[in-house]
Parts: C-alpha cells; structure tokens; sequence
C-alpha cells in the first residue's frame, strides 16, 4: 500500500527525534548530583509533638461532638455512670429521661443498676450485596497486554481466552474498543475470517470516529480478500 | 549501653534505608533517563536546559521515591517533569533568554556530516512545528510518535480517559499534516529515511 507522502515526511522528523538522545556525560553528572544530594531530613520531634497534639485535639472534639448528637432530644441517651451519679441520694427513684411520646420511656434506677435505655435507631435493611469494583486502567493494560502477547506469538486462541477471561471478570471499562480490535486480529488468525469480518463492520459502525478505525476497515478488507494474516503482517511492519 | 545499641542498630537501618532509596533512583535514572530527557526537548527546551531540567527531575524524583506507587514511576516522574519544564520556560521567558544551542545530541561521527546536519534540520523543523500545536495536543503527539507509546499508556501518563488522549491524538495528527504540509519543501534529507 502506497503511503501518503506527507505521512513519510511526518514519520521522518519523527524518525530524528527518535535517535536523539542525552550524552552520556549528562547522565553521569545527575548520578553524581543524586549520590552527593543529603539525605532527606527526618521529622523534627517538634513537628511531630505537634501532630500528636492536633490529632489529639481533633479526636476530643469528635468525642464532644458525638456526645452532644446522642443528647439530641430526639433521641435521649444519657450513660448510667453520670445519672446514678446524680442520684445517689435517692432512694429508688425511676426518672423519665425521653421526651417523645412514640418512643418507649428511658427508665433508670440507681440501686438495682438496671438500665432501660431508649431504642437506639431501627434496624437497617440488610444492605445490597457490594458491585465489585471497576477495574483499573492498569489492570485493563494487563489484560491487553497478556492477549496481545499471545497474538504475537502466534497463539490466536490464548489471546482470544486473555480477552475472554477479561470480560468474564473485571471487563472493560476504558479499553473496550482496542479489546475488541484486538479480538477481531485474533479470529481472523484463527481463520475466522466471517465472524471477523462482520465483528470489523460492526466496531466501524459504531466507533465511526475512532483513530482505530482505518485499521478495521483494513482488516475487512483483507478479510474479504482471504488473506488477513498478510495484510495484517504488513501492516506491523 | 542500651542507647548505644539502639543508636548502632537505628544507624544501620537508617543507611540500609538510604542505600535502597539510593539504588532506587538510580534505577529509575537507568529505566527513564532518556524519556525524561526527550519529553523535556520535545518541550522546546535546547538541550543544556534539557540536561538541567532532566536533573532537577531526578533530584526531585529523590525526595519523593516513597510516595511513589510501584508501577506508576514513569507516570510520576512525568508529571514532575512536567512541572519543571513550566517553571523553566517561564523563567526563560522572563529572563527573555536565546538558547545558544539548536542542535540536539552530539554529531555523531559514524553518521558523516551530512547525516548529522539533515537530523539536526529534520528536529529543528519539528519542534517548530511541535510549538504551533496547543500544549496537551503536542504531548500526547510526542509521546505516540516519538516515544512509540500506546494511547492507553498515553491516557494513563496525562491522567486523562483514553477516548480523550485518542480524540487529541487524532486532532494533533491532523494539525500537524496542516502544518507540514506549509513546510513541505523544508524536509531534510531527500529520499532517505
């Protein structure tokens, strides 16, 4: 296949910058720059009384604050400890601590130490199981970079496993479209060549604007032509 | 006693802990020197500010050697990189600086001098043209067709979802045959490639 030749100049500046590359000396200098350079200096004591103060501050005021909502008067919850307390003199005494009417009364007594306490909140309605989480791009790289491995070696059918695998588990999320060009490589080297060539009419139907486009509809043709693994080889070369 | 063996142990561990780091970085400068330094050119740094920016990289690189996620190193010292070459352009730019070399690595003498000049014309003209393209289109344009990467590795380095490093591939392509083709009798080196 000619090549456009505005295309071959684009690759030929690219070609130039391809080759340049840093001295040698460059690298040597940065190593010697990196062996000199001082250690990282530790945390001063100092920063880190400081921390410890602040998170212990942080954590009283989370107490404060999580013991001022459970005294909210919807909810009355008062600890056995500081109403006994406050009761001591008493003789048996029940004290009606909740307020409102629909929950049931919060009874305390002093000398046998039972505590009623108001219901705390309902149950909540067992939860949904959990979705499992999207894979990564990293992991997805993975993927495609396991079955493009297998293609390369000429194994059609592991790639074609690689990418069942895949989808059979964390499945695509960002690499879809280049998962499925890779899968129509695959079974046109595994001589599927119909089922290759209709999944290639379908991806450039419904990626029209894809970059990887042209690469499908050169495969469909070379499907059609019956000889996919040249044109294919070709076009990595 | 006690403390002088706690001192000696904590001091063993603590070199121990400096020399993985150590050799860390320096496998880092081994793996990704030369992208580093060709992603810092492609920037239109001339290549001593290139060498500078690539050092203060891996200097910076050093300190932050922990906080980086195994795996993502590259992508890490990308985005140091980044930040560097900003920071030195604008100091260019205030300091209204003409680099004094234009030419990229040393001549190679296997080459001959003809070669050697066409590459040098050949990456002149490219990074003018690479200077006309808004910045994320160029970097994404260089890291696919200089440093040869897949646009999935390229939407990971950029951060960006891998439709959208695809869709400015496709758009920095396009400007860049726009702009080429303007230059078309400034190609060097005739038939060869």
């Amino acid at each position: 296949m000619n090549r456009d030749p505005l295309d071959e100049r684009a690759d030929r500046l690219f070609a130039a910058a391809r080759k340049e590359s840093p001295s040698e000396e460059t690298r040597r200098g940065i190593l010697t720059a990196l062996r000199a350079q001082p250690a990282p200096r530790k945390a001063s004591p100092w920063r880190r009384d400081r921390s410890v103060a602040f998170a212990l501050a942080a954590l009283s005021l989370g107490t404060i604050l999580v013991v001022f909502v459970r005294i909210s008067p919807e909810n009355v919850e008062i600890s056995a400890e500081s109403v006994v307390g406050s009761n001591a003199s008493k003789a048996s005494k029940e004290t009606v601590l909740s307020e409102p009417a629909e929950a049931e009364p919060t009874t305390l007594s002093d000398d046998s130490s039972t505590v009623k306490v108001a219901p705390s909140r309902p149950a909540e309605a067992p939860r949904a199981p959990l979705k499992p989480a999207p894979p990564t791009l990293e992991q997805e790289l993975a993927g495609m970079k396991a079955a493009r491995a297998a293609l390369d070696n000429g194994d059609a059918a592991s790639a074609l496993a690689e990418l069942d695998r895949f989808e059979q588990g964390p499945g695509w999320r960002q690499l879809g479209v280049e998962a499925s060009l890779l899968r129509i490589e695959a079974l046109g080297k595994l001589g599927k060549t119909e089922e290759a060539r209709s999944r290639a009419a379908r991806f450039i139907e419904e990626n029209p604007n894809n970059p990887l486009v042209d690469r499908a509809a050169q495969f469909t043709r070379s499907s059609s032509s019956g000889d996919a693994e040249t044109s294919e080889n070709s076009e990595s070369e | 006693m006690v403390h002088s063996a706690r001192a000696s142990n904590g001091a063993g561990v603590g070199s121990l802990a400096e020399q993985h780091t150590s050799s860390n970085i320096e496998s880092l400068l081994g793996a990704h020197f030369g992208f580093i330094w060709r992603v810092l050119r492609r920037a239109g740094l001339c290549p001593a500010d290139a060498d500078d920016a690539t050092q203060q990289v891996f200097m910076i690189a050093s300190t932050k050697i922990d906080k980086m996620t195994p795996g993502r190193e590259r992508a890490y010292l990308y985005g140091i990189a980044l930040k560097v070459q900003s920071h030195m352009r604008r100091a260019a730019r205030r300091r209204r600086e003409v680099p004094i070399e234009t030419a990229g690595d040393a001549p190679n003498p296997g080459r001959g001098p003809e070669r050697n000049l066409a590459l040098s014309d050949a990456r002149e003209l490219l990074d003018e043209l690479l200077a006309k393209l808004p910045e994320k289109h160029r970097r994404v344009l260089v890291l696919v067709e200089v440093e040869e990467l897949e646009v999935a590795e390229v939407a990971l380095l950029e951060g960006i979802p891998v439709g959208t490093a695809a869709s400015r591939l496709r758009l920095a392509r396009e400007r860049f045959r726009a702009l080429l083709q303007k230059h078309a009798e400034r190609i060097p080196f005739g038939g060869e490639s």
